[in-house]
C-alpha cells in the first residue's frame, strides 16, 4: 500500500491509490505516480540520488480541505506498507512542487534534499577514501554520519587538490566513482559501499521474480584513460573511457582503472520482484537467481545498482552487473 | 427498482447527520460523500454506536459497507412530551415519546454489509436513527435516506459482472502472482418497460440530472426478493437509453457500476 502524507494549508492530508482505513484515513486521491528510481550516476559508482517523476492527484484532495487553487509547494512524505500504518517504511521525505493542473488532475514534481554545500577551491586532500568522504559528506547539513561497513577493507588513498569551488556531494560522488564505490543516504547517514563487495545478499527462487529477466551487455570498454595513464581491457574493440584521477601514483591509478573496466564490462541483468514492505533490496545487495526458462538453465547474480519502485503496480525493478553462467 | 432521490434537490433528503461516537480521522460526514470505502468510524474500541439522521421527508434509508452484525433502525417525528416547570414524575413513571417506531433489527454479515430499510412515508421532517453493533470498532461507508422513486424491476436476464483491479503477473516459472485489490460489481443489460412518464423521470429527472454521481438503489423492489446483493450504491455507465415502441410505454436500457 502506497501511503502519502502531504501537508496542505499546514494540515497533513492522507492520500493513496486505493482507499485504506488505517490509523488515518488514506483516501483514494492519487491518480498516477511515476516510479521513483534510486541509481548511481555511472556503472562504476558515485552518489545514488533518488530520481522522482511526477505524482498526480485527484482534485478532491484539495476540495476535501477547501483549498483552491492548489498549493504550490507542499511538504510530502511517501511511505509503503503491507499491513499497518505503524509498520510503514518511509521511502521519501521532501517537497512536492506544483507542475500544473486541469479540471481532472493536479500534477506535482518531487524534490529531495538539495545538498548545496560546497568545497573551497585549492582544498588539498591526502588521506584514505573513508576519511576524506567522511569529511566531505558530514559537511553537508542533512548528513550526520558515514557508515563504511561495506567500504573496501583497505581503504584506498586519495590525493587530490580541488581546482575551483565544487559542490560537496558532486566531489564526493566523483571520488567514490574513481575508487568504484557508491554512496547512498538513508535518514541522516551516508553509506559508502565498495562495488566489489556485497551489501547484504538474497537468493531468489523462480517464484520470487517476474518473467522474464533481461540479460544484456554494453558495448565493451576497450581502454580506460586517466591523465597520462591508460589501461586496456581484454576487448581490443569497443569504446574508450576517460576518468578523472584522484591520486597521483601510477600503481594506484592503474588499480582503480582495472576495477572500473571490470565493472563496465560485466554482464548486466534487470528484472522485477514483488514489492514487499520491509524487504526492499538495498543498493549493492547481491541477488542470485536461477532461470530455467532458456534452452539450458542459468544461474546468475548481480549486485543492485539501480532500483525502480513501481508503487502503482507493487513491483521493484532491479538492475545491476554481475555474472551469468550455466546452472 | 427503488432509488433514493429527491428529484427537486437531485440528492437525498438528509439535512443533518451526527453520530454517538466518531474517530477524528473518520468523521461522520464521510457517510455523505460518494465513496463507500471512505469510512465513518466510531472511536477506537467502540463496538456499538448510533448514526442520527435528520431527514426532510422520506420513506427509506440505505447504508453501505459496514462491519456491523446488527442494525436497529428507529424512525421518529421528534415530538416529545416535556413537563412544565415545577412538575415531576412519580417514581417508576416515564414520559412516552410519540411518533417513534422501531422498524426492526436487521442481521448483517459483519463485513461489507448492505442495508436497505423501507418505512412508512413521512412527508415532514423526521429522524432516522441507526444503531450499529459490530465485533470490532464499528464503521460504515455511506448512508442515504429520503424520498424513494419506484420503477418496475429490470427484466429477467439482466447481467452481473465485475471489474477486478487486482494486480496479476506471471512469475519466471510460469506460476501466477497476484495482489488482491478492489473488485467492483457491474450490472449490464438492465431493461424495463415503463410508462412514458416514468421513463422520462428515470432518464431525465434522475440519471441525467445527477450524471455520474452514484445513487442509492434497490435494484429489485419486489418484496419477495430480499437478497442484500440487490442493494447497491452505483452510477450509470452511460446515460440510459430510451426506446418508444408504443404511444403509452417506453423501454429503458441502462447499465450500472458500483462505486467504491
Amino acid at each position: 500500500m502506497l501511503l502519502v502524507d502531504i501537508t496542505i494549508d499546514s494540515v497533513v492530508r492522507y492520500a493513496s491509490v486505493q482507499g485504506y482505513a488505517l490509523t488515518h484515513n488514506y483516501r483514494p486521491r492519487i491518480i498516477a505516480f511515476d516510479a521513483p528510481m534510486l541509481a548511481i550516476p555511472s556503472d562504476h559508482g558515485g552518489f545514488a540520488r533518488m530520481q522522482y517523476g511526477k505524482i498526480v492527484f485527484n482534485p478532491l484532495l484539495f476540495s476535501d480541505c477547501s483549498v483552491w487553487p492548489p498549493q504550490i509547494s507542499c511538504p510530502i512524505t511517501i511511505k509503503y506498507t503491507d499491513t499497518t500504518e505503524a509498520a510503514a517504511e518511509t521511502v521519501f521525505i521532501g517537497t512536492a512542487h506544483l507542475d500544473g493542473f486541469n479540471r481532472e488532475s493536479i500534477s506535482y514534481s518531487l524534490y529531495g534534499p538539495s545538498y548545496d554545500e560546497t568545497v573551497a577551491s585549492a582544498t588539498a586532500y591526502n588521506d584514505t577514501l573513508n576519511v576524506i568522504l567522511n569529511t566531505i559528506l558530514t559537511g553537508i547539513a542533512e548528513i550526520d554520519a558515514i557508515d563504511t561497513t561495506y567500504a573496501r577493507a583497505s581503504s584506498p588513498n586519495v590525493t587530490y587538490t580541488t581546482s575551483g569551488i565544487q559542490l560537496a556531494i558532486e566531489l564526493a560522488s566523483a571520488i567514490a566513482q574513481f575508487y568504484s564505490h557508491l554512496i547512498y543516504v538513508s535518514g541522516t547517514t551516508a553509506y559508502l559501499v565498495d562495488l566489489k563487495l556485497d551489501n547484504g545478499s538474497r537468493t531468489l527462487t523462480e517464484f520470487q521474480f517476474f518473467a522474464s529477466p533481461n540479460y544484456w551487455y554494453k558495448p565493451p570498454v576497450s581502454l580506460a584513460r586517466c591523465a597520462t595513464f591508460i589501461r586496456s581491457s581484454s576487448y581490443p574493440y569497443g569504446q574508450e573511457l576517460s576518468v578523472t584521477a584522484y591520486h597521483t601514483t601510477e600503481a594506484n591509478i592503474n588499480t582503480a582503472l582495472d576495477d572500473i573496466i571490470a565493472l563496465e564490462n560485466a554482464p548486466r541483468l534487470n528484472f522485477g520482484i514483488p514489492m514487499i514492505a520491509g524487504n526492499f533490496p538495498a543498493l549493492g545487495e547481491k541477488v542470485t537467481l536461477p532461470d530455467t526458462a532458456h534452452v539450458d538453465d542459468l544461474s546468475s547474480w548481480i549486485r543492485a545498482r539501480k532500483l525502480r519502485y513501481d508503487f502503482i503496480n507493487d513491483m521493484v525493478n532491479i538492475e545491476g552487473e554481475g555474472a551469468v553462467a550455466a546452472a | 427498482m427503488k432509488v433514493i432521490i429527491d428529484t427537486d434537490l437531485k440528492t437525498d433528503n438528509v439535512t443533518a447527520i451526527t453520530a454517538s461516537s466518531e474517530d477524528a480521522s473518520f468523521p461522520v460526514a464521510n457517510l455523505q460523500n460518494d465513496f463507500t470505502t471512505d469510512l465513518w468510524k466510531a472511536a477506537s474500541g467502540i463496538l456499538t454506536a448510533s448514526i442520527y439522521l435528520t431527514v426532510s421527508k422520506g420513506k427509506a434509508v440505505e447504508l453501505m459497507n459496514t462491519n456491523a452484525i446488527t442494525a436497529e433502525v428507529t424512525i421518529g417525528s421528534g415530538e416529545t412530551y416535556v413537563l412544565e416547570t415545577g412538575y415531576a414524575l412519580e417514581t417508576g413513571y416515564a414520559l412516552l415519546a410519540t411518533g417513534v417506531s422501531v422498524t426492526g433489527v436487521y442481521n448483517l454479515p459483519g463485513t461489507a454489509g448492505r442495508l436497505w430499510v423501507d418505512y412508512t412515508e413521512d412527508t415532514d421532517p423526521h429522524f432516522v436513527t441507526i444503531q450499529l453493533s459490530a465485533l470490532a470498532t464499528v464503521y460504515a461507508g455511506i448512508v442515504r435516506a429520503g424520498n424513494v422513486e419506484e420503477f418496475k424491476d429490470p427484466a429477467y436476464n439482466m447481467g452481473e459482472g465485475s471489474n477486478d483491479y487486482s494486480i496479476e503477473k506471471e512469475l519466471n516459472n510460469g506460476a501466477d502472482y497476484f495482489r488482491k485489490r478492489s473488485v467492483v460489481r457491474t450490472f449490464h443489460g438492465l431493461s424495463m418497460l415503463e410508462t412514458r412518464a416514468n421513463a422520462w423521470k428515470l432518464k431525465h429527472k434522475i440519471f441525467d440530472a445527477v450524471g455520474p454521481k452514484p445513487l442509492a438503489i434497490r435494484l429489485v423492489g419486489k418484496s419477495t426478493i430480499t437478497d442484500d446483493e440487490f442493494i447497491i450504491f452505483a452510477k450509470r455507465v452511460v446515460p440510459p437509453r430510451l426506446t418508444h415502441p408504443s404511444s403509452t410505454h417506453s423501454r429503458i436500457d441502462f447499465d450500472l457500476k458500483e462505486v467504491i
